[in-house]
This record gives structure tokens, C-alpha cells and sequence, in this order.
């Protein structure tokens, strides 16, 4: 569950065998990282279902959990027929955080904080993903075919939390308020760090140059994706909060990009793939990496810088 | 090596740091300046922004002015004693502690950097002796008060924006119960040249919010725009009128002063104003709906960049939309004992904000993309 932009270069859509190394390199990398999203995603909706409230309920997160299993399917399948090679373990280090803290919240049987971790939080940036990969005009038809297919069930698993999360606020809505500022600062850091933050060991697992990731196969570019999750995680947020008490959780998401200046030199380059690769790539090339991307310096901060003032 | 009097300075590796370390080369021949920063920097990128200003500055001779800085390692919480050797051997006699933590966020950093890191600083300046300790602190360190901000320290206020304006507030008070003379320096919102506008702080203050816009608004036109754009005046001042009030007041203020860096209030533009001169510059919506109130706008309703921009801006909107005044007789004293301080006023703050028009790939693309719908409309 990891988002990029994949796409043709500029223009109509074309056919796959229009698309170029650099292309599939990134579809490989995103598709793998993909697939550590469904496989953090299985665990996590296994570890909750003893919380459920009701039978009912408790059938239907397994049922989700098998959905994520589908998802894996149907994202291994894709990479054969696309000729790529993927990874089926959890390689970037982001998905063990959020993991390591949806557990936390299991621990603590705190419901709300496990439905706002996988439902909301999680569910939102898959749903950034697959909209982005189902875009025909941007990627080959088959992973826009797949990304559709997976894109269906993630919109129906953040209902469904939504849905959770509406009955909960009911009955006490400081514990879901509390549970919200908890997991909003643990894990929204660690999701959008994957839309810009290098791709720590994947490139290297993959066997992939991130340097020959070419900016003619990228269109969306990073900026952009983190703009868009930025505006459908406040959307997702704005469905069942008062802005009261979301916007200054927004606001710290202007701080997660550390301390960028204000005019960086976008033309220097983005050390790809973190310790890996000593190699500087060329801007519009570093959205190789991360969760599919990284990018320059110039566009890896989202939005507003934050925090301080005066 | 010991001639000249020492200073040692925090936060060079920050945009007031930096600045003050240029105006301490500049104004003060006899200076020598010893930089503590943290790992991780690159000594000739930073020497690379301190030439630079000096250069803009109109400095003949950046290259021996440089000589008088030296870089040294910050070493980690709780071992800043191992700096006393350091201290010792370069003859420092005055402390400028200027980092600081921004993020208004985290709370522990805050507690940890602005209150832990000035605390053993302090405890560092006693054991070597230092005649004064200068602290940076901030115009906004009184938190929420309903009266007028005095140069005086602060007592516990009815709230706080953040932890960061706490944080600055109970190290202010650190620094004036330990004992060394200080110099407690409280800048309001610094902004760029007021010459060329340039910039090189990160995206603080005013700068959060147009680089927000930048970011998502100027994707796609919007015919209407919505703008929290409260009518209150917002305190803003250049840099070079915060490093000529700097050098004056460190050069001329008695012990134990506070000094209130901020605008005169009848030059001040307000919110409202600075959202006409950039929508006029750049996004042009055909109609503006200003906000006196963050609550009363339907922020479910409007397009969701801007309700992003409008969360994201939030808590920053929130502080500028307070009734913030302040005492400024001490620098009002300094002003009419000659020190030149520009103040930001809508066409100085023009400049700065064309200097960052003026460098934006996004903002270019946008009005290209435009050009024609902006020429018709006149
Ligand atoms: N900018 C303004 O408009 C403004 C207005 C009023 C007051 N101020 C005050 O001015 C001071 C400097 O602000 P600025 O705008 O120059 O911010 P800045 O550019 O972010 O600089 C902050 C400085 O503090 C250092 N620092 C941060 N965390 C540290 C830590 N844990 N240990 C040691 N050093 C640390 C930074 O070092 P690194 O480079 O290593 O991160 C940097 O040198 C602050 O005290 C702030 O409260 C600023
Ligand atoms: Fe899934
Ligand atoms: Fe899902």
C-alpha cells in the first residue's frame, strides 16, 4: 500500500509495451511495497478481532483480513504477468513501526485507536495508492485493472471503519478524540514518510538502480501524491471529526518533513535509497524510491513547513 | 587566536543565527565567534550562507571576516561540560544562545531543547565565567495575555498558543535567575530583507502560509477563494532591521534588559491586507470570502485543498488572529538614538514576497498555465 506515480510519459495512454526499464522498475518497487501494506494490513485485522464488540463484527474483520490476502494474490499474479519482480515480505522499516504501535493499541484494548490505525489512517493512503495506480491514462491497463479491482474493497474497509468509528464516537467520544491524537502522531509521520523519504533497503532487495527510474515514466509527481493524500486523509478526517479537533493534528503534518529550507536547490538531487546508493540522482529521477518515492529536496516538503513561528 | 573578545554562539546553523553571526563579523571587528552546531554539518555549507549574507551585506572582505567564526562540534544533552577547555583556550567572555526547538508539536523537544539545553548552558557560562548571556527568546514567550506585552519577564499567562511559547517563557526565566548579566532579545515574526527580500529560514510564520498556497493552491485556479484573514495587524519584521536592533541593543543596553523586537503597530498590515497582495500577485480568484473567524468557516464545504491549507495554517492562523501588543520603548530609544530599523510595511513586504514568486517552479507553471485567463480579466 504504497503510493507513487507511475505513468506514461505525458500524453494519451499508451500500451504497455510502450513503457520503458525505468517504468516497471517502479511499478516492481510500488507493487512491493504494496504488498507490505496488505500483509501489515492481514495482521493487523487479525490481531483486533478478539476486540470486536459483537459475532457479527468479528466476522466481518476476518473477512477484511481475507480481503487484504486477495489483495496479495492478485498484486504477486500481477508482477508475473508484468514480468517483474516483487517482494512478498514486509521490507521497509515504516510498516514494522505502525505495526509495532497498532499492537500497542491491541495491548491496551483500545478499539478506537486500532480502527483509526488500519480503517482510517491506513485504509486512506491505500485508497491515495490504487487511485493512482488505477488511473489508466498513467500506468499499463493491467495494473490499472488490478488497482481498480483492489481499490474497490479499500473504499469499502474505510466505510466499514467509518461506520465503527460513527458508533463509538456516540458512546464516548473523548476516548475516540484521545485515541485519534495518539495514533495521528505515531503513524501518519511513518505513512507519509514513505511518499518522500528514501526507500531504505527495497531497491536493493529488488535489484533495482534507482537512478534508472527516469522521470519520462513518472508523471504524477511526488509533490502532487503527498498534496492528495494530504487532502483525502482531511477528507477521511472531516467525515467523522470537528474540525476543531483535527485541524491542529493537520497542522503538525507541516513538520514532517524535518527542516527543509525554504529555497532549496531542486536541481541538486535527492540521495536515492538512503545509505544504499551513494549515487545522487537527478531530481525528477529520485521519485524512484519510497513507497514509491522520494523526492528532491525542493518538492519533499508537503505543503507548509511547519511549526514554528516566532 | 585570544585577541578579541569571544563570543560563543548557538543556532548558527539556524536563520537567526546566522544572521546574527554575519552582524557580529560585520559590526564588531574585534569579535571572534566560537559556533557550537550538532553533528551532521557540512562546516563549508554553512560557512557557504554565512559568506553569502556577508556578501549581500556589502562586506568587502567576506574571506577574513570568516576567519573570525569557528565551527566546533555541540556536544550531547547532559556533556556540554566537555565545551569548557574549548571555552577557556578561545577567551569567551559572552554567550548568544539562539537554538532553539520550533516544532510546536513535541512537546518533549520543546521541554528538552528550549528549557534542558538553555538550563545547562547556563550552568557551562558560570563555570567559565561569562560576563553576559544574550538569549533569543520570542515577542510571543507571554503567552495569551490580555494587556499590553511588557520588556519585563512574564507571569504565568491564561494560555498558551503552544508549548513552544511556554517553553520560551520558562527559559527566559532561567536565564534571568542564574545569576550571569543577560540580554533577553524577543523578536516578533522575522521576514526577509526589507531591500531584496531575500530569505533563508525555513518555512516559519508568514512563510508557512504562502508556501502553503503555493503548494495547493495554485494547482488548478480557484474562482472563489476562502481566507481566515482576521483584521488584526500582524507584527512582522525584517531582518535587517532585526540584526541592526540586535547589534544596537547588544552593543548599547544595560545589564538585564528585555528588549521587545517588534513592529510599530501604525505601519503593521493586517491579515486581510497580506491576503489581497498575494491573491492580487498570483491566484486572482474571481471573488474572496475573508473569515474574521476560524469558526466561521464551512470548512466542510469549501474545495479540499483549501480546507487543507486552512488545517494546516491553523494553529499558526490562530496565534496571528490574536490581539497581540506590545511595549516597544526600548527599541523605540535605540531607533531615536539612531539605529535604522526598516519597517515591514505592505510595499516592503511586497519585495519579499516577489522574491519568493520570483523562484517558484509551481507559481511560474501556474500563471503560464493562465496567462490568458488572467490577461483577459484584466
Ligand atoms: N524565525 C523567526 O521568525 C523567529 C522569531 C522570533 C524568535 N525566534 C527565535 O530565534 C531562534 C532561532 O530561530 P530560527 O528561526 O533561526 O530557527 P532555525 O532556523 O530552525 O534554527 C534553529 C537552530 O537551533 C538549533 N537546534 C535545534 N534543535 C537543537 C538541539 N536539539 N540541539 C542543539 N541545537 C538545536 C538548530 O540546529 P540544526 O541546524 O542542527 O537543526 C538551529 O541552529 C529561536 O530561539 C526562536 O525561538 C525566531
Ligand atoms: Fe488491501
Ligand atoms: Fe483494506
Amino acid at each position: 500500500m504504497n503510493m507513487t506515480s507511475v505513468a506514461a510519459a505525458p500524453g494519451a495512454a499508451e500500451p504497455p509495451s510502450a513503457f520503458d526499464t525505468g517504468y516497471y522498475d517502479l511499478i516492481a518497487y510500488v507493487v512491493s511495497n504494496a504488498i507490505a501494506g496488505e500483509i501489515m494490513a492481514i495482521e493487523n485485522y487479525s490481531e483486533m478481532v478478539h476486540l470486536m464488540p459483537t459475532t457479527q463484527a468479528k466476522i466481518e474483520t476476518v473477512m477484511q483480513a481475507n480481503e487484504e490476502c486477495k489483495h496479495i494474490l492478485l498484486l504477486s499474479k500481477l508482477g508475473r504477468t508484468l514480468d517483474i519482480g516483487v517482494q512478498r515480505r514486509i521490507v521497509e522499516p515504516q510498516w514494522n513501526t505502525i505495526r509495532k504501535h497498532f499492537s500497542n493499541a491491541v495491548a491496551r484494548r483500545d478499539l478506537p485507536a486500532c480502527l483509526i490505525i488500519q480503517d482510517l489512517m491506513t485504509e486512506t493512503m491505500a485508497i491515495l495508492l490504487y487511485r493512482t495506480l488505477a488511473a489508466e491514462a498513467e500506468t499499463d491497463p493491467r495494473t490499472a485493472q488490478v488497482a481498480a479491482a483492489i481499490l474497490k474493497d479499500e473504499l469499502e474497509h474505510l466505510e466499514i471503519g467509518k461506520a465503527r468509528l460513527r458508533e463509538l464516537l456516540a458512546a464516548d467520544p473523548a476516548a475516540v478524540h484521545d485515541a485519534l491524537a495518539w495514533a495521528h502522531h505515531r503513524v501518519m509521520p511513518e505513512l507519509f514518510a514513505m511518499i518522500s523519504t528514501s526507500c531504505h533497503f527495497l531497491c536493493d532487495d529488488l535489484g533495482i538502480d534507482c537512478g534508472s527510474l527516469s522521470l519520462g515514466s513518472i508523471r504524477t509527481d511526488i509533490e502532487q501524491l503527498r498534496v492528495r493524500g494530504l487532502e483525502l486523509y482531511v477528507e477521511t478526517l472531516d467525515s467523522l471529526f470537528d474540525p476543531k479537533i483535527t485541524n491542529p493534528l493537520i497542522a503538525s503534518m507541516s513538520a514532517y518533513e524535518g527542516a527543509s529550507n525554504m529555497f532549496p536547490q531542486a536541481a541538486s538531487g535527492a540521495a536515492c535509497c538512503g545509505s544504499q546508493a551513494a549515487n545522487r540522482v537527478p531530481a525528477a529521477a529520485a521519485s524512484c524510491c519510497g513507497p514509491a518515492a522520494k523526492a528532491a529536496p525542493a518538492e519533499a516538503a508537503c505543503c507548509a513547513q511547519t511549526a514554528g513561528q516566532a | 587566536m585570544r585577541a578579541g573578545r569571544g563570543v560563543l554562539l548557538t543556532g548558527a546553523s539556524g536563520y537567526l543565527g546566522s544572521l546574527i553571526a554575519t552582524t557580529l563579523l560585520l559590526g564588531e571587528p574585534d569579535v571572534r565567534i566560537l559556533a557550537p552546531v550538532r553533528p551532521g554539518h557540512d562546516p563549508l555549507a554553512l560557512l557557504a550562507t554565512l559568506r553569502s549574507e556577508l556578501i549581500a551585506s556589502g562586506a568587502v572582505a567576506p574571506e577574513a571576516m570568516l576567519e573570525r567564526l569557528s565551527f566546533t562540534a555541540l556536544p550531547a544533552f547532559g556533556s556540554l561540560a566537555a565545551l569548557l577547555p574549548e571555552l577557556a583556550a578561545f577567551g569567551i567572555e559572552e554567550v548568544v544562545h539562539c537554538a532553539a526547538c520550533l516544532d510546536y508539536f513535541d512537546e518533549a523537544a520543546l521541554q528538552a531543547i528550549n528549557v534542558g539545553l538553555t538550563e545547562e548552558l547556563l550552568a557551562l557560562a558560570g563555570s567559565a565565567g561569562v560576563r553576559r548571556f544574550t538569549y533569543v527568546s520570542t515577542a510571543f514567550s507571554s503567552g495569551y495575555v490580555d494587556h499590553r506585552i511588557g520588556e519585563t519577564l512574564h507571569g504565568d499567562p491564561e494560555g498558551d498558543p503552544t508549548d513552544y511559547t511556554k517553553t520560551k517563557r520558562l527559559a527566559e526565566r532561567r536565564v534571568a535567575e542564574s545569576g550571569i548579566a543577560y540580554l533577553i532579545l524577543r523578536p516578533s515574526i522575522v521576514i526577509g530583507h526589507s531591500g531584496d527580500g531575500r530569505y533563508s529560514g525555513k518555512r516559519y510564520g508568514l512563510y508557512q502560509l504562502w508556501s502553503g498556497i503555493e503548494r495547493l493552491l495554485c494547482r488548478e485556479w480557484h474562482e472563489t477563494i476562502h481566507a481566515f484573514a482576521p483584521r488584526e495587524r500582524i507584527n512582522l519584521i525584517h531582518q535587517d532591521a532585526f540584526q541592526n536592533a540586535f547589534l544596537a541593543g547588544w552593543q548599547q543596553l544595560p545589564d538585564n534588559s528585555i528588549l521587545n523586537m517588534v513592529a510599530a503597530e501604525a505601519c503593521a498590515p493586517t491579515v486581510r491586507d497580506l491576503w489581497v497582495l498575494w491573491l492580487e500577485a498570483v491566484n486572482r480568484p474571481r471573488q474572496t470570502v475573508f473569515y474574521d473567524r476560524m469558526a466561521d468557516i464551512p470548512s466542510r464545504a469549501i474545495p479540499p485543498p483549501q480546507r487543507a491549507l486552512l488545517a494546516l495554517a491553523s494553529v499558526n492562523l490562530e496565534i496571528i488572529g490574536h490581539p497581540w501588543r506590545f511595549d516597544r520603548a526600548g527599541l523605540d530609544r535605540l531607533i531615536a538614538a539612531g539605529v535604522t530599523f526598516p519597517e515591514a510595511t505592505l510595499a516592503t513586504i511586497e519585495i519579499c514576497q516577489n522574491r519568493l514568486i520570483d523562484q517558484s517552479a509551481a507559481i511560474e507553471k501556474f500563471l503560464a498555465k493562465h496567462e490568458q485567463r488572467f490577461a483577459l480579466a484584466g
